[in-house]
């Protein structure tokens, strides 16, 4: 069974690879929002304040992880159910002896895992040698980050799957997906670190599960917040609510289509 | 769900978003008084002019985004065989209504800003806000058609010229002032966002001069926007030619 | 001086060879091989105005290179063309206003919006007045019968309706040249007629020039007067669609329905291509051995109760072709 799922794991790897232009002008992207959201967290520190946990060069590393790891841990949507989903493509993937849900997954982390080649690593590398990535305060730290980065994307990628099934029931979700991929990009921390929202914010942010995707993986790495395993469990609360509303949302899906046809 | 309704979730989704971009600034500015002596409503200004202008660049231009698609459909041989200039049958195919919301998110944000920094409506001023949005109107075109010519070569879209145009827009929302100095010369000379933006916009607010450039070379921003389209349209004359000597 | 000229023409791609396999694709990464491939590779023609020309051959041959190259979305590698006395790559626009095209898996039509909205912006892109365009739908929704569904957005049309759309869009600014490009793939038996008469009238009444691009040989026998073989960028038929017929003897099939069969001897230069039960087939060179003669043969020594004589296949003939060209 757990094979089915390594082998579209692999399949989904091969098959990014296969974009070779895109690759490197994605990474030119990813590379460009790096030196720029750096120079703003720059600019904006005027002595060596600290701000919600972060001081200048804490802040700017935050910018430099967050696009090292905004390919890995995806928070623009469009990952392909959608469309799946419309096309009778899921049908056709109902007649195999796998979840959807765990399909899905299998392939979206076959690509998180080319990214971590193939922007995540080449833009940490970047990022250590213009000097705005420090290199981890504890090396024991190091698995607990991987773990952590791991299920910040399952978090995430279940995230889209979610809004994606919608399309079991709606013909047009272009305004789902504007709507959900705002909140996503917001309360993730990417656009503006979660240290640097207003106290009221922060807590209501805690109880979403955003900020596990892509914040949290962060503030393990940089040594901030609080403590690492009250995160990380967190993180896998997250993990498995998100998937069990995924499996939830999917069968009532299936039982639509099956009922109503495509 | 019936199409008006999709219609509205669509709208506010968008309007969602831009107050997700209003929260952004306005939380960033609860936690840091100033962006290198730019206040906030001077950042919701830059903020309103660039979202405005890209909303209307993408009313012209948008379709150009998926000139890969339109290749790879064969649907460009369909243009070719008409005795048109592709641009001129291609663009206004980019017309969509619902572009107009993040129009009228820009317009808002600059009218609120304006409003709180008590700007004169003088005859300078407006034509200094006019020179940074119309130069900024056409570079960002300039920027779509960049990225549909790079398509005749590239079969896969090049996201190179999406970093200058999205990251362009985002970065046009602070000051020129905070980036390093490569990327100011990149701004300011190379993909003249920058300059269109900075020197009109520092005259405006009264703000420290860049470079010491002199005054008047805020107005320079039309013919520069101008001359960078110019640049680009050989580009995409050159492209088709490509596309002609190579087929798809 | 022929309308449509071409001389030593050629074609070359330079095509990007990928291996399967790990390695490979990530080595593709990096780097990537070309080899030259001649698409055209050589051909030279001339078609009169109002000529109904059938340009055929196998997939790949080279026949949709040959038709951008004309229409003017391709650049030749050498070679000159000449259309209507101008370049069609070098006067681009200057070419499109003389040609119509219709591509048989494509529409240019606007896929949300009904036909005749489409026509009058096409009215617009064409240049042409108004009042000409109006009346020219009008006249083509009458021959193409377009009435019922003018007004309905293409993607709600049938594949014969959408097609005759399809004609009326490529025929509104009144082009000198038609190219068509599997005009009838899909197509039912009665959409076909119907299309192939309208050809037939244009080609007679306006003298439009119609090259056809298609593998359906009904097509090609009912309305192409030549035809041009190509395969493998090269030329190996050029001639009336009468000499084609004839280009391998002038091969014609007795179909005979005996009563009672008895043996007999054949006639020289006549063979049995098939018999079921009483009905046999008999296929003979009509230079060699006339019709006439061997009905007496065969009526010496049986009786028949019918009999039908038929021309050889065109497909037949085209299959010779291709045959011919691989074993030389």
């Amino acid at each position: 069974m757990l094979s089915i799922y390594l082998a579209f794991l692999e399949v989904s790897f091969k098959r990014q690879i296969t974009y070779r232009i895109a690759n490197w002008a994605g990474l030119f992207t990813n590379a460009f929002f790096l030196f720029f959201k750096v120079a703003l967290f720059e600019a904006i520190y005027v002595g060596n304040e600290v701000v919600g946990g972060l001081n200048s060069t804490s802040a700017m590393a935050y910018a430099g992880l967050a696009q090292v790891l905004v390919m890995v841990i995806p928070q623009w949507g469009n990952i392909g159910v959608g469309e799946e989903i419309r096309s009778g493509q899921v049908a056709i993937d109902m007649c195999r002896p796998v979840n959807y849900y765990f399909l899905t997954m299998s392939k979206r982390l076959g690509i998180s895992l080319y990214y971590v080649l193939m922007r995540a690593m080449p833009l940490a590398a970047l990022g250590i040698f213009v000097g705005i990535l420090i290199p981890f305060k504890n090396l024991a730290h190091i698995p607990l980050f991987i773990i952590s980065v791991v299920m910040g994307s399952w978090i995430a990628n279940s995230y889209h799957f979610l809004v994606e099934t919608s399309a079991f029931w709606i013909e047009n979700a272009r305004g789902l997906k504007t709507l959900s991929t705002g909140i996503i990009y917001f309360l993730s921390g990417i656009i503006l670190p979660i240290n640097f929202f207003p106290v009221w914010a922060q807590n209501i942010s805690r109880f979403l599960p955003f900020e596990y995707t892509i914040n949290v993986p962060i503030q393990i790495y940089l040594g901030t917040g609080s403590n690492i395993f009250e995160l990380m469990f967190f993180q896998l609360i997250w993990c498995l609510v998100m998937s069990a509303q995924c499996i939830w949302v999917l069968s009532k899906g299936e039982n639509q289509l099956t009922v109503h046809g495509g | 769900m019936s199409y008006q309704k999709s219609y509205i979730l669509e709208l506010l989704g968008y309007f969602v978003v831009t107050g997700i971009d209003f929260a952004a600034i306005y939380f960033l500015f609860e936690s840091f008084p100033a962006v290198k002596g730019w206040s906030l409503w001077e950042i919701v200004y830059l903020y309103g002019l660039g979202s405005s202008a890209l909303a209307i660049a993408q009313l012209s231009g948008e379709v150009l985004e998926d000139m890969s698609l339109i290749i790879r459909n064969g649907e460009f041989d369909q243009v070719l065989i008409k005795p048109i200039s592709p641009l001129l049958f291609l663009m206004p195919q980019s017309f969509r209504l619902d572009r107009f919301a993040r129009l009228a998110q820009g317009v808002l944000a600059s009218g609120f800003s304006f409003y709180y920094l008590n700007i004169i409506f003088s005859w300078t001023n407006v034509a200094l806000f006019l020179c940074s949005f119309f130069s900024l109107i056409i570079i960002f075109i300039s920027l779509f058609l960049a990225n549909a010519a790079t398509s005749f070569w590239t079969i896969q879209s090049s996201e190179v010229f999406n970093a200058f145009t999205y990251g362009g827009v985002e970065m046009s929302k602070f000051p020129l002032t905070i980036y390093k100095r490569w990327m100011q010369v990149l701004f300011l000379f190379f993909i003249p966002i920058g300059f269109v933006i900075f020197f009109p916009t520092s005259i405006l607010f009264e703000k420290e001069n860049l470079l010491n450039f002199p005054k008047f070379s805020a107005f320079l921003s039309p013919f520069i926007a101008i001359a960078f389209f110019g640049v680009i349209w050989v580009y995409w004359r050159v492209g088709i030619r490509h596309y002609q000597s190579t087929g798809s | 001086m022929p309308l449509i000229r071409v001389e030593n023409l050629k074609k070359e791609f330079r095509v990007h060879k990928t291996s399967g396999g790990m390695m490979n694709s990530v080595k593709g990464l990096f780097f990537s091989r070309g080899e030259v491939v001649n698409a055209v590779d050589d051909i030279s023609f001339g078609i009169e105005k109002g000529e109904f020309v059938g340009y055929l051959g196998p997939n790949g041959a080279g026949k949709s290179t040959s038709i951008k190259m004309l229409t003017g979305i391709l650049v030749p590698t050498s070679g000159d063309i000449v259309v209507g006395g101008i370049t069609p790559y070098r006067d681009r626009k200057l070419n499109s206003k003389n040609i119509g095209v219709v591509f048989g898996q494509r529409t240019q039509l606007w896929w949300d919006l009904p036909p005749i909205d489409s026509y009058k912006l096409l009215g617009k892109i064409y240049r042409r007045p108004s009042k000409e365009i109006q009346l020219k739908i009008e006249f083509l929704t009458e021959l193409l019968e377009l009435q019922e569904f003018i007004k309905s957005p293409v993607r709600k049309l049938s594949l014969g309706q959408k097609m005759r759309c399809e004609l009326a869009a490529a025929l509104l600014h009144s082009p000198e040249i038609l190219y068509l490009d599997e005009p009838t793939i899909g197509l039912d038996v009665v959409a076909k007629d119907s299309i192939r008469a309208f050809l037939t009238r244009l080609n007679e009444t306006e003298k439009t020039t119609i090259i056809l691009t298609t593998h359906d040989m009904g097509d090609v026998e009912k309305l192409c007067k030549r035809v041009i073989v190509i395969d493998s960028g090269k030329i190996i038929h050029d001639s009336s669609i009468e000499r084609l017929r004839n280009r391998f003897g002038n091969h014609r099939v007795l179909e005979v329905e005996y009563d009672e069969f008895s043996e007999f001897s054949l006639p020289e230069n006549v063979t049995t291509v098939k018999n079921i039960g009483n009905r046999f087939f008999y296929q003979f060179d009509s230079d060699k051995i006339k019709a006439p003669e061997l009905i007496k043969r065969i009526l010496e020594h049986n009786s028949i109760s019918d009999l039908s004589l038929v021309d050889v296949d065109i497909e037949e003939v085209i299959r010779k072709i291709y045959h011919e060209k691989r074993t030389v």
